[in-house]
């Protein structure tokens, strides 16, 4: 609702050495706010998975579905945490020179990838 | 109000997602259960920020707002109650249902959890009312005035979804569709603020003179995130009615993985100014 934006009026630092969301734009604030909840949700399907990967393995029945939870689950709760990092300095920041947008993507991605390898070697 | 009643609020929320869980774990998975199940976490996750943001702004120690604040926390209780609602009634008891249900809105269940819906709007309406009509510098109507209003519009859609139909597929769409307005409410009030801070909309309306401080802000956001990681560990550790080699396999990567992500979202290992050594007597 509407409440969210009345807290994301520029701040004083109170001596932080890093802008967070808050402190630098309205809809970064509002974006990393709105974040969390689809982070959340992520996390929630990490917990069904591993819930699922624990009764598997005490039948010896590995499932699909249980993959396709603990990859989306891990995948995309990096995706949230990559983007909520980037609205602390901005997207121009971070694309400001090619360096710093290859280590935004190459991080991502190895993060992603590295949590999808694992975790379909675990369960199958 | 100090921060102790709101973690002890937090209670509650560890019981929501340990419910959405088993929710997502015993259904079939489905784009609608996701959908789902993400706009019921969302209805919760803004429950609680609206009483939290109320709190580090106008909270007293005084007998209404703790009246009121307990009132909230029975609504909140109502809604955790209910919130297992995408369900197929009496087939959670056996393991063997494992992805395997085919769910759906429970009526009994969607009952409840508008009450529990109304509750906490209900008592965090009184809460901003009373805040406004005291004020006596009128700040607090400039700056509220517009959330009673979408209180309102969210208190009236529930209502409507409730009794205006028995499908349990419009109901659910109804949830869905609550959650998304209140999204785009969201979205909608900072465009509008954006507007008049450039000088196209002039109105007294959207003028921020409550602001709260942001680091308390941060501090419930990653209690938020950390109850939510305290399910998985939950779940990793306490679904196994055996102990094998493969459960260590499982718990050991399954506690990687989970230290892995909140070491990614909290970013820091963090040291604390007043070290034990230096200011205890022990």
């Amino acid at each position: 609702m509407l409440h969210y934006s009345n807290y994301m009026y520029s701040l004083p630092s109170f001596g932080l050495q890093e802008t967070h969301a808050f402190q630098r734009d309205m809809l970064a604030g509002l974006l990393w706010v709105l974040l969390h909840p689809a982070l959340a949700f992520c996390l929630l399907l990490i917990s069904a998975g591993l819930v699922a990967a624990v009764l598997d393995s005490e039948r010896a029945q590995l499932r699909a579905e249980t993959t396709t939870l603990l990859a989306l689950g891990s995948g995309l709760s990096i995706v949230c945490m990559t983007m909520q990092r980037i609205t602390h300095k901005g997207l121009q920041y971070r694309l400001s020179s090619w360096n710093k947008a290859l280590h935004l993507l190459v991080s991502a991605l190895y993060k992603n990838e590295s949590y999808c390898i694992y975790f379909t070697y675990l369960t199958h | 109000m100090e921060i102790w009643m709101q973690l002890f609020l937090d209670l509650l929320y560890v019981c929501m997602v340990s419910k959405l869980t088993h929710e997502i774990v015993y259904c079939s998975p489905s784009p609608a259960l996701f959908i789902f199940t993400f706009s019921i976490l969302y209805i919760f996750y803004l429950s609680r920020f609206l009483i939290d943001e109320f709190c580090m702004r106008f909270a007293q120690d005084d007998i209404f707002h703790r009246l009121f604040y307990f009132v909230y926390t029975l609504g909140t209780l109502i809604m955790v109650l209910n919130s297992d609602m995408f369900r197929s009634v009496g087939k959670h008891e056996g393991k063997s249902y494992l992805f395997s249900e085919s769910c759906n809105v429970d009526h009994v269940y969607f009952s409840g959890f508008s009450y529990g819906f109304y509750i906490t709007r209900g008592s965090i309406f009184a809460l901003y009312f009373v805040t406004m009509k005291f004020d006596e510098s009128g700040r607090a109507y400039y700056q509220f005035f517009h959330r009673m209003i979408f209180l309102l519009i969210d208190v009236a859609l529930f209502l409507w979804s409730d009794l205006a139909t028995e499908s349990a597929n419009v109901k659910a769409g109804f949830i869905i569709a609550i959650s998304a307005f209140e999204i785009f409410g969201t979205v909608l009030g900072v465009g509008i603020t954006k507007l008049k801070r450039s000088g196209i909309i002039k109105t007294q309306f959207f003028q921020y003179h409550f602001p709260v401080n942001h680091l308390i802000v941060q501090a419930r956001m990653g209690q938020f995130v950390m109850l939510v990681l305290g399910e998985s560990m939950i779940s990793l550790l306490n679904t196994a009615t055996h102990i094998s080699g493969d459960i260590y396999v499982i718990a050991i990567f399954g506690l990687l993985l989970i230290y892995m992500l909140a070491m990614h979202y909290y970013d820091q290992v963090q040291k604390f100014e007043g070290v034990c050594l230096n200011v205890t007597l022990f």
